[in-house]
């Protein structure tokens, strides 16, 4: 391979870092959302530069990150669920409206 | 009769209640009242003769019973008579006395007063009655004499004669204070029927023999307390005659002769009572010689003849003692009415001064004569039968008693002439006086006549009126003895007129002898009067340690009250104290509390914005941890 | 492959993710930010066909393209801004503004939107602004030049957001109104946002530091099997079954999760209730669109059905 690993855990890198300011910095939860994919997807990058770059004839990494993906979703599905519900409750879809989400 | 036995002695009293409150208007001044007062006592007492017995129990307490009563026995009847007689015949002679005198009522009254006890004193069957009556017999005297209390030296002499009896009542107090201990009942029968059984010891006996002897010396004016009776003539003549010559100082030998049983389980009391009369009766026969007042020298006489009876108490013949009591009272009472008489009319007692009132007052001077011979023992007047019964008794003890009583009939045959003849005979001041008035001669012929017929009256008789034995007759030797001696007495005592018999040694004697008893009074009014710088030393002592224990007591008060300043400022101290502990807790503690409560409220608050509940806090530092521990691994890894 | 194909391949691919990523997180329009982070997996599944591991590749586009990014845009058309209308006349930093080129900001809104909640935003359509709302000049201007600039997503945004923008520029009409009323923050600019950039600096820092300073892995320079797909199959069915099993598993409660969450709720109050029965009395007209309108219905029953119902925000 002529890009090395560090390339690829760069681009990882620069992906979770984006993700994490997405997490922090956005106010709308879907927005939140989609930056937990982003650093989902940053995971998964990882895992397989590693695995093609330390152990390309072991396959559980790729298994991994199947269940990385796998486990994303779901967890995706249940949290838009929730927004959804909160948006019918506060009519909001703004984080900051669910700060008393004991009402 | 016996219910009537209770007003013998309660009629003179009403008298004299009578005359004291209506005197006044009553023309003889209640002297009428007590006159017929004592008339209904005599008339009652001579239906009375004998048995009548009216006693009853006063209280009882504490084994001891006191009764009251009065009893009419042979003796008492017999001495009641010599009273009540006597009483009459003063009372009598008094009306006229004090018929010019605006307060006789008072004396009046006082005579019944003294009537009335002396007869209860006479017929009390009771010691505590007895010893009442006497005691009021003593008050009585006192207010007689000293009746004419404007007079000098009248209160004196009548305190001198209370106190001196006074003194010898001691002794009958304790007395009959110990018969009724010992037999537990003041009954006098009881007490007579007591003495020769188991009841009372020999011992007893005597002492209550003493102690009551010492009772009828004060009252009878024996020696040592014989100073108070010539003393006593300063008081009105009724009183002088009927207190101090018939009944009172006869009372005391009216005791000896009532508890004579008792004296006669006692021997040595008798033994002591013919000493004491024997010695009392020579002193004052030698001082009667020397007197110069009538009067006294009368009353020196009294203590003589009283002696005389003591001297035949003695001699263990009460039948001598009585006889004599009555005969004396009878020609004593005469002549001291007399003697009033003269002094009425001469306004003096001083032989010196009197002299042929014979011629002046024939009456008076024939009545004062037939006293004195019968006072002298002349035969036939009573004073011969009753020194006759006396002879015997002492000729029955012996040789030396008879010549006493001798003796003692010589030196009155003496004295009594030579007051006759001082006062109604010589020629010395013939004035113009005449006889007193009826009543007095009334009352002195009564007498009179009394002193003349006793004798032969009761000669024989006494025997059947009184319960003692009579005694024999002494031989004739000595009465012979005796009736010469009256006749040399009486005659030498004429001759001897107003000079004192035996020169002026029984003066100084008498002076002596007053002085002598004068003496342990003073002695013991002295004592007192010592008595008085140590109870002022007590006092100054009680009135130091007051002080000490006042200064003490402020003193404490001083410190405790510095204590109370000391303890208010540590008080105020304390309570300052409290108060900037108060304000610096309140200031730190409690404004420091509420500093921190606040600092920990607002830092609280300001945590409390970490958990907003805003996501981006959440996310935030999540993913700072998350960097951190990134850091935090990377370093341990790798370096 | 050849090594400069290879560089090139990975910097496109490494390009389109990192600037997917980037848009996704800047653009002012959600819509936007949706079609921006398909970008992103799609440059991220090249990267993974690079890395030789083309089932995840395919994987990848498979289901987070096909399946979170289409869940995500529904979210998106129910409950937000998605034309970025709200917020596009802000102001904005370089980056923002670059990404969010070509979106129309809302016009001042009338008065009868002040009681408007932030949600209620998103629909409250008023005839004149129509007129207005077609074609601002500039905005169009925007939206070309956002054409021209490159973003294969922009044709894409613009033929579907054609109904959409006439509510964006309606809705950004009421921005200033929005800003005005007060009630709630529209603002991007939260307290939080410099501290956000500082540590995602920072963890990327962090991590490129971490990597160059790492220790040298064991790089095994093996090439892996063609035929991954079927060892995986292999190691999922027999290795890893448990693992398989229970993702499987986890899906399946998942799904019942999220739909026991989404159901109507049975609080008559509910706005969920609303679903079933909310007809609008005047629907929001649709801007003009050019298109010929279907007849009678004033708008699609399922472009209401999740609209919220507030029928006296329609006053005037």
């Amino acid at each position: 391979m002529i890009v090395p690993l560090t390339a690829y855990l760069v681009v990882g890198a620069i992906l979770f870092a984006i993700g994490v300011y997405t997490v922090i910095a956005q106010r709308a939860a879907v927005m939140i959302l989609m930056g937990i994919e982003v650093l989902l997807n940053a995971i998964g990058l990882n895992i397989i530069a590693f695995w093609r770059f330390t152990a390309p004839t072991d396959y559980s990494a790729q298994i991994f990150a199947i269940l990385v993906i796998t486990i994303g979703a779901v967890e995706m599905a249940i949290g838009l669920a929730l927004v959804m519900l909160l948006y019918r409750q506060r009519q909001t879809v703004e984080v900051d409206a669910y700060a008393e989400l004991k009402r | 009769m016996t219910a009537l036995l209770l007003a013998i002695p309660l009629l003179p009293l009403l008298a004299a209640m009578a005359a004291l409150c209506v005197g006044r208007r009553v023309p003889w001044g209640g002297g009428e009242f007590v006159v017929i007062a004592v008339a209904l006592s005599l008339i009652l007492l001579i239906f009375n003769p004998d048995g009548a017995n009216l006693s009853a129990t006063w209280f009882e307490s504490g084994g001891f019973r006191l009764t009251i009563g009065l009893e009419v026995t042979r003796l008492t009847w017999f001495v009641a008579m010599i009273v009540a007689s006597t009483a009459l015949g003063v009372g009598i002679y008094s009306l006229g006395y004090m018929a010019e005198r605006p307060d006789r009522p008072r004396f009046f009254a006082e005579l019944g007063l003294f009537v009335g006890a002396m007869l209860t004193l006479v017929l009390s069957s009771s010691l505590v009655l007895l010893f009442a009556a006497w005691e009021l017999v003593g008050l009585a005297s006192y207010l007689l004499i000293s009746f004419d209390y404007a007079k000098a030296g009248a209160p004196q002499a009548a305190a001198k004669a209370f106190l001196m009896t006074r003194i010898g009542d001691v002794g009958l107090l304790l007395g009959w204070l110990l018969a009724l201990a010992t037999i537990g009942t003041t009954d006098i029968d009881a007490l007579i029927g007591a003495i020769g059984t188991d009841r009372i010891d020999s011992y007893a006996i005597t002492v209550i023999a003493f102690l009551v002897l010492a009772g009828a010396i004060g009252k009878s004016a024996q020696l040592p307390l014989t100073g108070w009776l010539p003393d006593a003539m300063i008081g009105p003549t009724p009183v002088s005659a009927l207190l101090h010559s018939a009944t009172m100082v006869a009372a005391g030998v009216f005791l000896v002769l009532r508890l004579y049983p008792l004296f006669e389980a006692a021997p040595a009391a008798l033994v002591a009572l013919f000493w004491i009369g024997a010695a009392t009766a020579l002193v004052a026969g030698l001082i009667a010689t020397a007197e110069v007042d009538l009067k006294r020298i009368l009353a020196w006489s009294t203590a003589s003849q009283l002696g005389e009876m003591m001297i035949a108490l003695g001699l263990a013949g009460p039948l001598a003692a009585s006889f004599h009591l009555a005969a004396h009272a009878a020609f004593k009472s005469t002549l001291f009415l007399a003697a009033g008489a003269v002094q009425e009319e001469t306004g003096t007692r001083a032989l010196d001064r009197l002299g042929g009132l014979i011629r002046a007052m024939p009456f008076t001077g024939a009545v004062f004569l037939v006293g004195a011979l019968a006072l002298a023992g002349v035969p036939p007047l009573s004073g011969f039968w009753s020194e006759e019964t006396i002879l015997a008794a002492a000729a029955q003890s012996g040789v030396a008693t008879a010549f006493l009583i001798i003796a003692l009939v010589l030196l009155a045959g003496i004295y009594v002439g030579r007051a006759t003849t001082a006062t109604f005979f010589g020629g010395r001041r013939p004035t113009q006086m005449g006889e007193p008035g009826w009543p007095m001669c009334a009352g002195m012929g009564l007498l009179a006549l009394a002193a003349v017929a006793l004798g032969w009256i009761l000669a024989g008789q006494l025997g059947n009126i009184l319960p003692f034995p009579v005694e024999p007759e002494a031989p004739t030797a000595w009465r012979l003895l005796a009736v010469a001696a009256v006749i040399v007495g009486f005659t030498f005592g004429v001759w001897r007129g107003l000079a004192p018999a035996f020169g002026s040694l029984p003066a100084k004697f008498g002076r002596g002898l007053m002085a002598a008893t004068e003496a342990p009074g003073i002695w013991a009014m002295q004592c007192a009067r010592l008595l008085d710088p140590i109870e002022d030393a007590l006092d100054s002592v009680a009135r130091f340690i007051a002080a000490a224990a006042r200064a003490m007591a402020s003193a404490a008060h001083s410190a405790e009250c510095r204590f109370d300043v000391g303890a208010k400022r540590t008080a105020g101290g304390i309570w300052r104290l409290a108060r900037d502990t108060e304000r610096v807790e309140v200031l730190g503690f409690g404004r420091g509390g509420d500093a921190l409560a606040a600092g920990i409220a607002g830092s609280s608050e300001r945590l409390r914005t970490l958990q907003a509940g805003q996501l981006y806090l959440y996310t935030l530092a999540l993913f700072v941890w998350t960097a951190a521990a990134l850091v935090a691994g990377g370093l341990m890894l790798w370096l | 492959m050849t090594a400069g194909l290879e560089i090139i391949a990975f910097a496109i691919c490494a390009f389109i993710a990192i600037t997917g990523a980037l848009g996704m997180t800047t653009t002012m329009s959600m819509f936007r930010s949706g079609i921006f982070l398909m970008a992103s997996f799609v440059g991220v599944a090249g990267l993974f066909i690079l890395l030789a591991a083309d089932l995840i590749g395919v994987l990848q586009i498979m289901m987070y393209i096909g399946g979170m990014l289409v869940m995500i845009l529904f979210m998106v058309l129910v409950m937000h801004d998605p034309g970025g209308a709200m917020m596009a006349g802000m102001d904005m930093s370089f980056v923002e503004r670059w990404f969010s080129k070509g979106l129309v900001p809302r016009e001042p809104a009338q008065s009868g939107h002040a009681k408007h909640m932030h949600g209620d935003h998103q629909r409250g359509y008023n005839d004149h602004h129509h007129g207005n709302a077609v074609q601002p000049d500039e905005p169009n201007d925007r939206k070309a030049a956002a054409m021209r600039s490159g973003h294969g997503a922009h044709p894409m945004e613009h033929t579907d957001d054609d109904e959409q923008e006439g509510q964006v520029m309606h809705h950004s009409g009421d921005k200033h109104d929005d800003m005005d009323m007060g009630g709630m923050d529209m603002s991007m600019d939260t307290p939080v946002r410099p501290i956000a950039v500082w540590l995602a600096a920072a963890v990327s820092v962090v991590l490129v530091s971490m990597l160059l300073l790492r220790p040298a892995w064991r790089i095994i320079d093996a090439a892996p099997d063609p035929d991954s797909a079927r060892s995986i199959g292999h190691l999922l069915m027999e290795k890893y079954m448990v693992a398989f099993e229970g993702a499987g598993f986890l899906i399946l409660i998942g799904i019942f999760g999220a739909v026991l969450l989404a159901r109507p709720s049975t609080h008559p109050d509910d706005p969920s209730r609303s679903a079933k029965v909310a007809i609008d009395e005047r629907p929001e007209p649709i801007a003009d669109d050019g298109l010929t309108p279907l007849a009678g219905a004033r708008g699609s029953t399922e472009h209401h059905m999740h609209r919220h119902h507030r029928p006296e925000e329609h006053g005037a």
